[in-house]
């Protein structure tokens, strides 16, 4: 009986854009993360409440996300990486070992200021580099709702989790802007930006830090 | 009668060779004067450079941009080669800054950049041709071999991270002229992913990025990582899907792209091999 009025609750919260609420909560005691003298929270475990029910994530790794402009190197974001408790994360590889992971997320606390297209823009290319259908009606429609600037010290909150067979939900949320779309290894794929195949060098060295290969 | 015949043929010969060494002289002079205003062309652009309110900020170094095309448009395909050569020297031996109170590492390392991106520049505002010149004159062959892998290095890079970039990925609206400009910087991009020499493109100097301490790595001291970079040859292809998914995002320019000739035929260039 208590089921039913959870999912209706979750999937309130899920739907009310605008003043979404979150559907990760962080628990534990953060660490203090000083990233070019700024303080961040990495907490070591979260909380993924979706219509499947809430599921406890862990800490698999977390890095900075640098660019190379030219010759210089920027700090584009600190990501954070939670997956499921019986998830081990296989540092060889890592999409493969996340392919049947009850929840996922991706925490992205943003260290420059850049436009929602900017980030939808790397997402696209990281996506092409790993064969993913960037023309898929799945992916546009996520790519379509991506609008907005991102400030530094914005967080992105990219959620998935299993539905049926191959279908993976995919929960982004930006500032403003809660996204939420269903497809077939949807989540997956856009994990695939961060543990498939990088999409240049430094990519791969945030890769080796969220998958704790290195710390 | 004879001699008033001589008398006129010797002012003739002395008035003709007059004229002739005044001619002389003024070419001479335009020559000299042509000399005097493409060097100062020259000086001034490099001037403009690397003055310290051109160098404040180098992701990209926008400021730079004027002077630099000026530069590369004035410079002889020698002259450019020499002075972009000297700022690599410098790249490895250090220079100015432009801190209130700088500390002896700042100085050497914000040297360093501003004379890299100085090279950077002065390389991405050559025209095609004088790059081409630069490359025949050198490859195999050249004093300043080495270098010319290098100019055709940083101009690949700031093509794509500051000129293509700024059609393709940081532009609000797109039309036809983006394209027509997006595909003239891909094209010299693949021109240089192409060339059959592509993997001695590479520049590397040690200890030249300073990389803060993050989560208290490294005793909480910053470190100095080398600078390694080179070209991976199928990278234009990804930039070229980039460009058409950007382009096709526009609705309008989707259509041009499609039904019209000119737009085939950019579209074309971008999906050639």
């Amino acid at each position: 009986m208590m089921k039913p009025f959870l999912s209706l609750a979750v999937g309130i919260a899920l739907l009310s854009a605008g003043s979404f609420g979150s559907v990760v909560q962080m628990t534990g005691t953060p660490k203090d993360v000083d990233v070019a003298g700024k303080i961040y929270k990495v907490h070591p475990t979260a909380t993924l409440n979706t219509l499947n029910g809430p599921t406890e994530l862990k800490l698999t790794g977390y890095g900075v996300r640098q660019k190379s402009v030219a010759f210089v190197k920027v700090n584009v974001y600190l990501a954070t990486s939670y997956v499921d408790l019986d998830t081990q994360i296989s540092t060889n590889n890592p999409i493969d070992s996340m392919k049947n992971s009850k929840g996922r997320v991706i925490v992205l606390d943003m260290l420059r200021t850049m436009s929602a297209a900017d980030i939808r823009t790397a997402f696209e290319e990281a996506l092409d580099v790993n064969g993913v259908d960037v023309n898929s009606k799945a992916v546009q429609s996520v790519f379509s709702k991506f609008t907005g600037d991102l400030r530094e010290g914005d967080r992105i909150i990219l959620a998935s989790y299993p539905g049926e067979r191959a279908a993976e939900t995919l929960v982004i949320e930006l500032p403003k802007t809660q996204i939420q779309e269903t497809g077939n290894f949807l989540g997956l794929d856009f994990w695939k930006i961060w543990f498939g195949e990088p999409v240049d060098a430094l990519m791969g060295e945030l890769k080796s830090r969220l998958t704790g290969a290195k710390k | 009668m004879k001699n008033i015949l001589a008398l006129f043929l010797t002012m003739g010969l002395l008035s003709s060779c007059g004229i002739k060494e005044m001619a002389d002289e003024a070419r001479d002079n335009l020559r000299k004067t042509g000399n005097a205003v493409h060097l100062q062309v020259l000086t001034v652009a490099l001037q403009e450079m690397v003055a310290p309110v051109n160098t404040e900020s180098l992701t990209p170094p926008v400021r730079m941009f004027p002077a630099g095309e000026t530069f590369s448009n004035e410079a002889s395909a020698r002259e450019a080669t020499e002075v972009f050569h000297t700022f690599l020297v410098d790249v490895k031996l250090g220079g100015m800054t432009t801190k209130a109170n700088p500390t002896p590492r700042d100085v050497r390392l914000e040297g360093r950049k501003v004379s890299l991106a100085a090279a950077g520049v002065i390389s991405a505002f050559l025209p095609h041709q004088k790059f081409a010149e630069i490359l025949d004159n050198q490859v195999g062959r050249g004093r300043y071999e080495d270098t010319a892998y290098v100019i055709a290095l940083t101009r690949y890079t700031y093509l794509r991270d500051f000129f293509f970039a700024s059609v393709v990925e940081r532009s609000e609206r797109v039309n036809m002229d983006s394209v027509r400009k997006a595909v003239e910087y891909f094209s010299e991009i693949k021109y240089i992913a192409k060339l059959p020499y592509v993997d001695r493109l590479r520049l590397y100097v040690p200890q030249f990025v300073l990389v803060p301490s993050v989560d208290g790595s490294n005793n909480g001291q910053d470190t100095l990582e080398d600078l390694d970079i080179t070209i991976n040859p199928t990278e234009y292809k990804l930039l070229a899907r980039k460009a058409i998914r950007r382009f096709e995002r526009d609705e309008v320019l989707k259509d041009q792209l499609y039904n019209t000739e000119e737009g085939q035929r950019l579209l074309a260039i971008f999906q050639a091999e």
